[in-house]
């Protein structure tokens, strides 16, 4: 089973290129500023189309600029977690939690019941009601980290997940993401700047440049 | 980023016009109210005829603000997401009633839809004996030509001030493209879509050209209420002044719940 990406985006400046790779491991994606690390992550996630090559997961034909196969965000079955803007304003912490799976069928109580569950297992059940603008930044990442793993996903994609929190938080979430994504089988990527990140959760790095 | 705004003292004389500028406008509604003899106002305003008039205003009104909304909120979303040749060119004509004369709007919707060599108009009779001039519907037709442009400054500001990440937050939360526009645009963009409904109904609530010029001015079916004051004037200036005050009030209230949002900026 592989994921396999030959292909490029043209953003104006820059393009990208082939990388693969393959089930269960989790990948550190590491690089300078404006290589391309963020865009890598929405092409995987289907907000950003390839406008040459292709991207094959299981051998199966997710986005092809030759043939124009395309296969949206929303039926790719992925968990993102982006940098800013990680939950929805007008929900509460529980609601965002439990948005993946009401999008994936889950009735309206069952959903929340999990959420809620897994509100409770970490801890922040103070957090459960508030909206986002009442969270911290550092909040804010932790409770979009717990809603990416409520689901079952093939696909994870972090883009710097532990940026916002504070240095002595981090470690924490290191051991927490680890467990997680170990316990996923599908296609595991975090972007980060950070080496203890590399380090203490991802199994290779694939450096950009 | 946002901009300074300069913090300074203006110079007096800039005062002194800008209180002349409001003055402009306040000294002429506060004059109105000082002719409104509060004691009958009640009764006059349940007349037969008032009544009548504010009745099918309100219908007709709400139902205008309806049809703006059908039409104008695919408009403001092309406008404001699809970027083509020429949309400058759309924008200006969709933004054309605020500034042309209404009755010139009456007269061109006349042109389109009247029964006997209207564009629309005399097909629609001819063949299903449907007349839309000097009808309700008519009314409806007019007030929602003069009231969709509000509508869709107001939603194509507030479309364009959402942030789209929170939409692409939804995609690769599962969200298909109508449980994301449902469950996330419409949610983001409530704001600016209310402000846009309050001000476009505030507007056909007042249409007055248009309506006259297109659907008559007959009373119980085509008279709304800003028609209503102008012959009451000679007839009943009491009630004039009455029926004048609702529709001040009304707008008042509109506006000032606003707090700036129709303009689409401010969220």
């Amino acid at each position: 089973m592989t994921l396999r990406l030959d292909g490029s985006v043209n953003l104006g400046a820059f393009t990208l290129k082939c990388e693969i790779a393959s089930e269960n491991e989790i990948i550190a994606i590491t690089g300078s500023n404006g290589v391309g690390k963020t865009t890598l992550l929405r092409v995987l996630a289907g907000l950003v189309k390839l406008t040459t090559g292709s991207l094959l997961i299981d051998d199966q034909i997710i986005d092809d600029a030759a043939t124009d196969e395309f296969v949206p965000a929303h039926q790719r079955n992925l968990s993102m977690v982006f940098q800013n803007e990680t939950l929805l304003p007008f929900l509460t912490v529980r609601d965002n939690i439990a948005f993946p799976l009401r999008m994936s069928g889950m009735s309206r109580s069952q959903s929340r019941e999990l959420a809620s569950d897994a509100i409770l297992s970490h801890g922040i059940s103070n957090l459960a009601n508030l909206l986002p603008r009442d969270l911290s930044g550092g909040q804010s990442q932790r409770v979009a980290l717990i809603r990416a793993f409520i689901g079952a996903p093939k696909i994870v994609l972090l883009d710097e997940p532990l940026s916002a929190l504070d240095e002595n938080a981090r470690p924490e979430l290191r051991k927490f993401l680890r467990e997680k994504m170990s316990k996923i089988s599908g296609y595991k990527f975090v972007v980060t700047h950070d080496r203890q990140d590399v380090e203490k959760i991802c199994d290779r790095e694939i450096r950009l440049d | 980023m946002t901009k300074r705004r300069p913090i300074s003292r203006p110079p007096v004389f800039i005062f002194v016009g800008a209180i002349f500028g409001v003055m402009y406008i306040c000294l002429p509604l506060v004059s109105l109210l000082r002719k409104i003899s509060w004691g009958s106002l009640l009764s006059q305003l349940t007349d037969g005829p008032t009544l009548s008039a504010l009745r099918l205003s309100l219908v007709t009104s709400i139902a205008a603000t309806v049809l703006a909304l059908i039409l104008g909120l695919p408009l403001a979303w092309v406008l404001a997401r699809v970027s083509f040749r020429g949309s400058y060119l759309v924008r200006a004509f969709v933004m054309l009633p605020m500034v042309l004369p209404p009755v010139v709007g009456g007269v061109a919707l006349l042109a389109a839809y009247g029964k006997s060599n209207g564009l629309i108009g005399a097909l629609l009779f001819d063949n299903f004996g449907v007349q839309l001039t000097f009808s309700p519907i008519g009314v409806v037709i007019a007030e929602a030509f003069v009231a969709l442009p509000f509508l869709v400054m107001a939603v194509e500001g507030g479309l364009r001030a959402i942030d789209s990440r929170y939409e692409e937050l939804a995609s690769t939360m599962g969200a298909n493209e109508i449980t994301k526009f449902y469950r996330v645009t419409l949610r983001l963009l409530r704001p600016s879509l209310v402000a846009g409904i309050a001000v476009a109904w505030a507007r056909a609530l007042g249409e007055f050209g248009a309506t006259i010029t297109f659907a008559g001015n007959i009373q119980g079916r085509t008279q709304t209420t800003p028609l209503a004051v102008y012959l009451l004037l000679e007839s009943d200036p009491q009630a004039a002044y009455s029926l004048s005050f609702v529709l001040l009030v009304v707008c008042v209230l509109v506006l000032i719940s606003m707090r700036d949002r129709w303009l689409g900026s401010k969220r």
